[in-house]
């Protein structure tokens, strides 16, 4: 994986929810994270799955780990895709691990938001999104 | 009422916000668990049909005809809640109150705008099935 989501500021302490993992699998902190079965989440590669938050911490595969938390509240450092928003546009996850993307209306309903840009997005840049999951 | 919500966990307390409810003639109670729509200004009464204002979670009984004119909701948790029949939903997605009171039902997009979308399931759900809904309001 690459270009994890960096903590800005967390509020009430990042808000952490924790769901439940594969052991066999290596998940880095700041990881976007997806739900892939009943409270259930893997690293988000799935355009339009549905995300939950960010890693709060690394799942090393076959740790022994099967309960990872994800951050749900704060402002993180997130990379963008090809395009470019203005601020307060709502960004949802894409099929390339930890990069946003413009979000419309099925990723409101399915679930695949992230969050609202408190920065300009540039192209394939790096900007401050407000998460709140 | 029947099919009230149950906590499964409460984030900062489960955030409750107070809102004014109407006293009730006795007899008329509303249970804990119960899901209040926004009913008039900042008040609330017991959710009973589809493209209803959600607040939250009822915090505590109201016993009808108590005296007491206000209560809270619970705004951030997940909590197990009841699909309506043929109110299946999917993985993730975002459901709303359905025409069953304290049951819910896949989102639309009017929900979003009208806040009648209750949070996000955690799991899917069956017709008449209980499942784990992340609530956020």
């Amino acid at each position: 994986m690459a270009n994890e989501a960096v903590i800005i500021e967390l509020f009430n302490g990042g808000r952490p929810i924790r769901y439940t993992v594969s052991n066999t699998t290596t998940i880095l902190k700041g990881t976007m994270a997806e739900l892939s079965g009943d409270r259930t989440i893997i690293a988000n590669t799935n355009d339009n799955a549905p995300v939950v938050g960010i890693t709060a911490a690394e799942k090393v595969a076959n740790d022994g780990a099967t309960t990872l938390s994800v951050y749900t509240d704060g402002i993180f450092d997130m990379l963008s895709d090809s395009g470019t928003d203005v601020v307060g546009t709502l960004m949802a996850n894409s099929a390339t691990e930890n990069t946003i993307q413009t979000a419309d209306g099925d990723d409101l309903l399915q679930g695949s938001w992230i969050g609202y840009y408190v920065e300009a997005g540039t192209n394939a840049g790096t900007e401050a999104v407000r998460i709140n999951k | 009422m029947a099919a009230e919500v149950t906590i499964i966990e409460l984030f900062n307390g489960g955030r409750p916000i107070r809102y004014t409810i109407a006293n009730n003639t006795t007899g008329n109670d509303t249970l804990k668990g119960t899901v209040m729509q926004i009913s008039g200004d900042r008040t609330v009464s017991a959710h009973s049909g589809i493209d209803e204002a959600i607040a939250g979670i009822l915090t505590s009984e109201k016993v009808g005809g108590d005296g007491s004119t206000t209560v809270s909701v619970y705004t951030d948790g997940i909590f197990d809640m009841t699909a309506a029949a043929a109110g299946v939903t999917a993985l993730g997605a975002r459901c709303a109150g359905s025409g069953t009171a304290n049951m819910i039902t896949v989102a639309d997009a009017t929900d979003l705008l009208q806040s009648s979308d209750i949070g996000q399931c955690l799991e899917a759900h069956g017709n008449n099935e209980v499942a784990a809904v992340r609530i956020n309001k």
